[in-house]
């Protein structure tokens, strides 16, 4: 059975995502997010709506830490210290993207 | 109903406490979790002890399924009268139920058992489906259409999706509502999608900007050349200007992967012939002789002060 596609939302910089969207997503709760946004391992985007908004690039990381939440029981401070991590390790990972990109090819390390 | 013996397959005692229960999860969740073991029967291990931690963390949950008694693994058993009342009051049998369903049924208040009645009937997200897909820099600068298989518990239905032109690695899209079907008014699951770019034999994407070799002649980058250069799109004549240097980077302005917005950089490398003729020889000589040029003068120099 064929279905139709809807609207592809991308989730990086250019895209933003309310508190109620964010939580659905990565199923977590609005406190627990709140409670990221205390420990500093989560950033809103500046604003004055009603309700917080954030980059939609916290999407798949709070989807992983959160995964791992449950897989592995952890609390939500080690979350919280997994999402910094994870987010420099992206960081890291595009650094090196972005200097394999201007290395000649027959220098570059294999995939 | 089948009796699993949980505290078997944590191995604890059935006096442990919940620190020696949560130690006891962590360690089989370390060994077994399908992202770190690569052994057959891992997810299966994980999953056994997902659901007796489940069960045991919960202090309700626990003291239920203590009621239980010890039976041996595997063998049929009856749940206490209490259960019927309180998961079943409709008179519903327990023997198409699995003990975890009932017990996670427990947690949401509600039952485990097709057919019997609810008490608190939580709406339920739809299952989320996470897939990734690899595409060519030509697809991706172009955009492509795919079939996407996505198969859970409702059965397999083929979503035709279409990757919208200007992907790059590793961006990440999300369906909103087109995964698994929500339940008692809950909202339908999401497909988030990674996109892969598959190696090129030319092209190196950075982002959305691409990256090739471009290798010129000793004469062609001390003279200028138009040079024909490969793009996405076809070949274009490139003009290297006079006195290029190595290291350079002479930019295609939009021939990256999202036209307009993104570029192709040629990195100019300088080569030269591995073996030369008499008369190539001769100019070379002539050239060593008449020229001032001196590569290495600005680098003493830099090292002179370091």
């Amino acid at each position: 059975m064929f279905d139709e596609q809807t609207e592809w939302l991308n989730l990086d910089v250019r895209a933003s995502i309310s508190l109620t969207e964010l939580a659905e997503c990565c199923g977590l709760t609005a406190t627990e997010l709140d409670e990221l946004v205390d420990y500093k391992a989560l950033t809103p985007l500046d604003g004055v709506a009603s309700e917080r908004v954030f980059s939609a690039h916290w999407v798949m990381p709070l989807r992983t830490v959160a995964k791992m939440r449950l897989d592995f029981d952890l609390d939500l401070f080690t979350v919280a210290m997994m999402l910094g991590q994870l987010d420099r390790i992206a960081q890291l990972e595009q650094q090196v993207q972005s200097l394999q990109a201007l290395l000649p090819q027959r220098q570059r390390a294999p995939h | 109903m089948k009796y699993k013996d949980y505290y078997a397959i944590l191995g604890v005692p059935r006096s442990a406490d919940l620190d020696e229960i949560k130690k006891a999860y962590r360690k089989l969740a370390r060994t077994y979790h399908p992202d770190v073991s690569k052994s057959p029967d891992a997810e299966a291990r994980f999953k056994e002890a997902a659901e007796a931690y489940a069960t045991l963390k919960d202090t309700t949950k626990r003291a239920a399924y203590d009621e239980l008694g010890h039976p041996p693994t595997g063998a049929e058993f009856k749940p206490p009268p209490q259960w019927q009342q309180d998961f079943a009051p409709g008179g519903a049998s327990f023997e198409d139920i699995d003990l975890a369903d009932l017990l996670a049924a427990m947690g949401r208040g509600q039952t485990g058992g097709a057919g019997s009645g609810r008490r608190h009937a939580m709406p339920i997200k739809g299952r989320d489906f996470e897939t990734s897909v690899s595409l060519t820099l030509e697809d991706a600068r172009r955009g492509s259409s795919m079939n996407l298989t996505l198969a859970d518990a409702q059965g397999e239905r083929t979503l035709q999706v279409t990757i919208p032109p200007g992907a790059c690695q590793d961006q990440k899209l999300r369906l909103r509502g087109k995964g698994g079907k929500g339940m008692q008014g809950g909202l339908d699951g999401d497909i988030y999608l990674h996109i892969n770019l598959a190696p090129h034999a030319v092209f190196r994407p950075d982002h959305h900007d691409l990256y090739f070799d471009l290798l010129l002649a000793p004469w062609e980058a001390a003279l200028g050349a138009e040079v024909q250069v490969p793009t996405l799109d076809g070949a274009v004549l490139l003009s290297v200007p006079a006195g290029t240097r190595a290291g350079r980077k002479l930019r295609l302005r939009g021939r990256g992967l999202a036209a307009d917005k993104s570029d192709l950089y040629a990195i100019v490398h300088i080569d030269v012939p591995a073996t030369l003729t008499e008369r190539e020889r001769e100019l070379y000589q002539e050239l060593a002789k008449v020229s001032a040029f001196n590569p290495r003068a600005n680098a003493f120099k830099e090292k002179a002060h370091v």
